[in-house]
């Protein structure tokens, strides 16, 4: 009788424990060139989208200063590194701003979304430049920016 | 005491043959990389879809969004579906989904986006045009264009109504159409076109539900 039990108990025990597994876990550090390209991709489009709702000539109370990062004639390590403060950058001055035309930045949003993957699997954590550094209106500073993802998109295409 | 044991194998054999114990093939997932995730169960030993649900928890930045997806039977697959509506994917974001029959949890699963991306099937679309060839269009069903539109590509298959050999082409998403020339086809003959959409942002490796099918007839003369 106790080994029916037993047994059947065992059974019951193999049968019952829930299975883990992934599909394709991602494990690698770096991702495939593939995801690179897309998340670069969607930046870019993300990208001409936001700079749409913030034309060059803006009232001035409208004007969102950013930090002036240098954004071109970079290597790829530094562009890493820029990219990593663009998103330290965009969070800390325009995510939480209130109004519609902030939404794009928003961190559930494409745009930070694809932003925060990219620097997953890049620059986790940057040095955040001197905040006396000169500033930009946004629109500039999207603009700057949209050259640089595209120069990296180029890079991985 | 050899009968005592027999009973004891056949005990244990019918319990392991009524536990439903899902596999990792049992549960699959697709997104279409817009709004929709949409998971099946399937198991033959799966009795009912009932009390199985998707718990689903998918980090976003420093946030999880969570989900809650409830198997219905499929009545055309015979498989338990469900489906949840996400607000945009990202290529290498995450989710993470634990299998649960009331509250007990049979299977956790993880899937990274760009792997499981199905794309939605193409509406095809077939026009004779004045050089007596044939003009295929299609809808790939996406709003917006944009890296993910250029990186699909559409598998157009066609052949003779009711016959066996097919002839397939593959072209990308952004060519938008594609000419069958009526000189390579047989006259006064009906033909069927079919197709199917995949991503390069998972090498291609899962393809749409096949379209509905589209019909045309050549002239009598060619």
């Amino acid at each position: 009788m106790m080994k029916t039990i037993l047994l059947l108990a065992v059974a019951v025990f193999v049968s019952s424990t829930p299975v883990t597994t992934s599909v394709k876990p991602h494990t690698d550090k770096t991702p495939a060139r593939h995801t690179d390209k897309a998340l670069l991709g969607e930046l870019v489009d993300e990208l001409i989208v936001a700079i749409k709702d913030f034309p060059k000539v803006l009232p001035k109370e409208k004007l969102i200063f950013l930090k002036d990062l240098q954004m071109n004639g970079l290597d790829h390590k530094e562009r890493e590194v820029l990219f990593c403060q663009v998103e330290q950058e965009l969070k800390i001055k325009v995510s939480g701003l209130f109004g519609a035309r902030f939404d794009h930045f928003r961190t559930d949003k494409k745009l930070m979304r694809n932003l925060n993957m990219y620097n997953k699997y890049h620059v986790k954590t940057c040095k955040l430049t001197d905040e006396k550094q000169d500033k930009i209106p946004l629109h500039d500073f999207l603009k700057n920016l949209l050259a640089s993802v595209r120069n990296a998109y180029s890079q991985v295409n | 005491m050899f009968s005592t044991f027999k009973c004891q194998i056949f005990l244990t054999l019918i319990c392991i043959a009524l536990c439903y114990e899902p596999t990792k093939e049992d549960l699959k997932c697709f997104n279409d990389y817009e709004t929709e995730m949409k998971c099946s169960l399937s198991s033959k030993r799966l009795q009912s879809c009932s009390g199985h649900k998707l718990n689903i928890t998918h980090p976003v930045s420093n946030t999880f969004e969570k989900y809650t997806c409830i198997f219905e039977r499929n009545h055309h697959s015979d498989n338990c579906e469900c489906n949840v509506t996400v607000e945009g994917f990202v290529a290498t974001e995450i989710f993470n989904t634990t299998l649960l029959e009331g509250s007990n949890v049979l299977l956790y699963k993880t899937f990274m986006t760009s792997d499981f991306i199905k794309p939605k099937s193409p509406v095809l679309s077939v026009q004779k045009i004045e050089n007596g060839n044939f003009n295929v269009t299609w809808d790939d069903q996406y709003e917006k264009n944009g890296i993910f539109f250029e990186a699909l590509r559409i598998n157009l298959t066609y052949g003779i109504k009711g016959g066996h050999k097919n002839i397939s082409k593959t072209v990308p998403n952004t060519v938008r159409s594609y000419e069958i020339v009526a000189k390579n086809l047989l006259p006064n003959t009906n033909y069927i076109l079919t197709a199917t959409m995949s991503t390069d942002y998972n090498d291609h490796s899962i393809p749409s539900d096949q379209s509905a099918t589209v019909e045309f007839t050549t002239c009598k003369s060619i």
